[in-house]
């Protein structure tokens, strides 16, 4: 992209930031220019493909049915538009991936740490199925739950049973040339998935990820072991891609990859450390919120697949983190949102965030099951060992007390007033990981609202959670008044 | 075991070049739905939760693949001051056009979609099927284009006379017509239905291809190069013959042409490799009095359909008659519903 265009990007198309509906982006997405639209393209690496323009408002993806758009609140700087743009086509950029002659792996389960060896083989890309669980919710629609439902995974099955029903319809994602799928230490739920999705047909090679007791001496030996999952995986997409691994490229990728993983962790950071210092005689200086939850959770999801394009998705994340900066040094922000909050395991349905937001919350922390994607690879001869511990900072291999602790580190950081867990009914960690995790912040003497998250559809539930939410922010914002006072 | 497709997955499919099991199946069911529902068309054309309720009713009864909303091609027009009349048994007229001299063009307003004639029976209908199925059916909304609404402000017969006498003012007459639409569009986007452009008047039955050219072609390029602004696809549909023009539909800029009485194949070795294809059972073979065999036409088009390098949907030539025969109708769609992809 030149320079030019880089520099238009930075600037914001309203003076201050705001939350905005999408009637307000499809009327502000006349001030963006023609140029900048036709710049913004995914797959550079093929000319002149018009397909692969991504800068749309989401009026845009309402209309082919994601109906929950209409609904939602954004960010309205063009770096979430242009984040919002790659998220929402994702999909049909798998299939133009496909059309182009490239090869389309899926990553199943909780990955993300073997995307880098994937994109390390030339001409294939990532996309990872366990994210179809927002469909039915970005379209208010049962059709891929009741298609999972065909083969016994109902309601008491986790919301990535859409993921099912996408394999079964055929019409979500293009057949993968292959799909990597984890057992062991892995969600149970997942795991029903792919044994179905194998059951339809799709050969899965299953990636094994051994269960970490977090001692010291786990490190070696489990390091040891998932190395050897690597090598087997390369082995495959050697065979897959036709190609033989080349370090160099693989070096070459683990760069961009530690780029874009750096600049999220920034970004979160960012965020984490936008309270300015207790003034510790009178009252906090608020610092307002720089960037949407919802946009931050986008942010936060891109290294399980790069969205299909990892270096478009660099340029998209640090956009969205030079976005924040630019705010943040001018100490601008959307008002009225100020009780700090840790937001823990994602939600699936993103309104939920809003809502939060809404009611004054804003979100300085996460804990979203994805660690074994953020830490910086240490880059060395073994491809197979830099990954392996790479990936052993995973959240759900390790044990309760590890992911507590990830948790806690977050309010510290943050100086969070509250956290919110949104689990998933059905989901087996789910049950077994909230209760430690509230006692453990509670502990802490910072309050904590759990709830699961209702499938769409289901207004009566929802609203239900929607009273427990405005509850739970009163009495943040009574405490806060009488720590202040 | 694997799962069908739905309407709305199968449109997705076939709209990134994709060939989805079989192409979407979409009878141009308009004011049809209304003698399904039972109804009067004034009541249909008039009041979005009855127009709204009719495409459901018919939806329900033959399952076809998309809903439209479409009322009359005067309805832009009509929002600008031209009067229609309304019928009960037949789509509206225009009774009195708004310019009736060219000297009070100028006086012309742009329409509040929100308010002006019938234009918010159109959201309010779009608004309702997008909530009731818009996650499993694509909702089309019938958009007059910028000819056929200058013609419906004008009065067809003297707007094409101007277009050899007055030409500087029957642009400008365009040049209105083309802002309403872009804001029509704009609305009926919002309410989560995608354009579909109408330009019946520009057939090829009624003006020449310079004609074609020169006074609608470029508005209809104009309005889509908006729309497709959004990445939407624009399906354009022209009534008639269009055999000299059929050329000219890639270069508007249609994604989708919905074609009338051209033949499929001649369609598609002019443009099939650029536009996909829409069509084109002629209606009056759905009448209870046609004597053409359902399943020969249907067939041939089927057959040279699948063919189409960029794609094709099952249609009509043009909107399903109002009284057509439903079991007709049932057995096109029964037939286009077994056609396969190889």
């Amino acid at each position: 992209m030149s320079k030019d265009t880089k520099k238009h990007q930075l600037y914001e198309l309203e003076a201050n930031p705001r939350q905005i509906d999408f009637r307000t982006w499809h009327q502000l997405f006349r001030k963006v220019p023609d140029e900048m639209i036709e710049n913004t393209r995914y797959f550079r690496d093929i000319p002149d493909a018009e397909w692969s323009q991504y800068l749309f408002p989401p009026s845009t993806h309402a209309v082919y049915g994601n109906r929950l758009l209409r609904k939602l609140k954004f960010d309205n700087s063009l770096a979430s538009l242009r984040l919002w743009g790659f998220v929402m086509s994702e999909g049909e950029r798998i299939y133009r991936a496909k059309q182009a002659g490239k090869k389309v792996i899926a990553v199943m389960g909780d990955l993300g740490a073997v995307t880098p060896l994937v994109y390390s083989f030339p001409n294939t890309v990532a996309f990872y199925p366990d994210c179809l669980w927002w469909t039915p919710f970005m379209m208010e629609s049962k059709v891929l739950f009741n298609e999972a439902a065909k083969f016994g995974l109902g309601e008491d099955c986790c919301f990535v049973r859409a993921a099912l029903g996408a394999y079964s319809k055929k019409a979500y994602f293009p057949k993968p040339d292959l799909c990597i799928g984890t057992v062991g230490a892995t969600c149970d739920d997942m795991n029903a998935v792919m044994s179905e999705v194998e059951f339809l047909g799709y050969d899965i090679h299953y990636f094994e990820l051994p269960h970490r007791h977090d001692q010291p001496q786990d490190v070696n030996r489990l390091k040891g072991f998932l190395t050897g999952q690597y090598e087997r995986l390369g082995a495959k997409l050697e065979e897959v891609t036709g190609h033989e691994f080349d370090q160099n490229r693989f070096e070459e990728t683990v760069s961009k990859v530690n780029q874009l993983r750096g600049a999220i962790s920034e970004l979160k950071g960012m965020l984490a450390d936008s309270e300015s210092s207790l003034d510790s005689s009178v009252r906090r200086n608020d610092v307002p919120n720089a960037m949407g939850a919802i946009e931050m959770l986008n942010v936060e999801f891109a290294p399980l697949s790069y969205y299909g394009d990892l270096d478009e998705c660099i340029d998209v994340i640090e956009q969205v983190r030079e976005t924040v900066e630019l705010r943040q040094s001018g100490e601008l922000g959307y008002p009225d949102q100020k009780i700090r909050l840790v937001w823990v395991t994602p939600p699936a349905d993103p309104q939920l965030m809003n809502y939060i937001e809404s009611l004054g919350g804003m979100i300085v922390g996460s804990e979203y099951l994805i660690n074994q994607t953020t830490p910086q690879i240490i880059g060395g001869d073994n491809f197979s060992e830099s990954l392996a511990g790479a990936h052993l900072n995973g959240s759900l291999m390790g044990s309760m007390k590890y992911r507590t602790n990830l948790v806690i580190d977050q309010v510290e950081r943050s100086r969070a007033e509250g956290v919110i867990i949104s689990g998933v009914f059905g989901s087996t960690h789910c049950p077994y990981e909230t209760t430690p995790i509230v006692r453990a912040v509670r502990k802490k003497g910072i309050p904590v609202l759990a709830f699961d998250v209702v499938a769409p559809g289901k207004v009566m539930m929802q609203s239900q959670i929607y009273n427990r939410m405005e509850a739970f922010m009163e009495s943040l914002k009574a405490a806060r008044r009488y720590r202040d006072w | 075991m694997t799962g069908k497709m739905n309407p709305r997955e199968r449109w997705g499919l076939l709209l990134i070049d994709e060939f989805p099991d079989r192409p979407p199946v979409y009878p141009l069911v308009t004011a049809h739905a209304s003698a399904v529902y039972g109804c009067n068309l004034i009541k249909y054309c008039s009041d979005g939760k009855v127009l709204a309720e009719a495409q459901l009713a018919a939806e329900r009864k033959y399952g076809h693949e998309a809903l439209s909303v479409f009322t009359d091609v005067g309805l832009i027009a009509e929002s600008m001051g031209s009067i229609y009349y309304l019928r009960e048994f037949e789509v509206p007229i225009l009774d009195r056009p708004v310019i009736n001299n060219l000297n009070v063009i100028d006086r012309l307003k742009l329409p509040d979609p929100g308010g002006s004639g019938r234009l918010p029976v159109y959201l309010e209908a779009i608004e309702r099927l997008y909530q009731a199925k818009g996650d499993i059916l694509p909702v089309f909304a019938f958009i007059p284009a910028p000819f056929t609404t200058a013609a419906g402000l004008r009065g067809m017969e003297d707007f094409l006379v101007d277009t050899i006498t007055e030409p500087e003012a029957a642009h400008q007459l365009l040049e209105f017509s083309l802002e309403a639409a872009i804001r029509f569009c704009d609305e009926c986007i919002l309410c989560g239905a995608l354009p579909m452009l109408v330009d019946p008047l520009a057939s090829g039955s009624v003006i020449s291809r310079r004609t074609f050219s020169d006074f609608a072609l470029p508005y209809t390029k104009r309005l889509i190069t908006h729309l497709h602004r959004y990445d939407l696809d624009i399906t354009l549909h022209i009534c008639g013959e269009t055999s000299s023009i059929v050329d000219l539909i890639s270069d508007t800029g249609a994604d989708l042409f919905s074609l009338d009485k051209l033949d499929i194949e001649n369609a598609m070795s002019s443009i099939g490799d650029k536009v996909r294809l829409v069509g084109n059972l002629a209606p009056h073979n759905l009448l209870a009095s046609s004597k053409v065999s359902i399943e020969d036409s249907c067939q041939h088009i089927i057959n040279s359909g699948l063919q189409n390098k960029k794609g094709f949907v099952l249609s009509t030539g043009c909107e399903v008659p109002i009284r057509c025969q439903p079991e007709k109708l049932e057995k096109y769609i029964k037939l286009g519903k077994e056609a396969k992809y190889a």
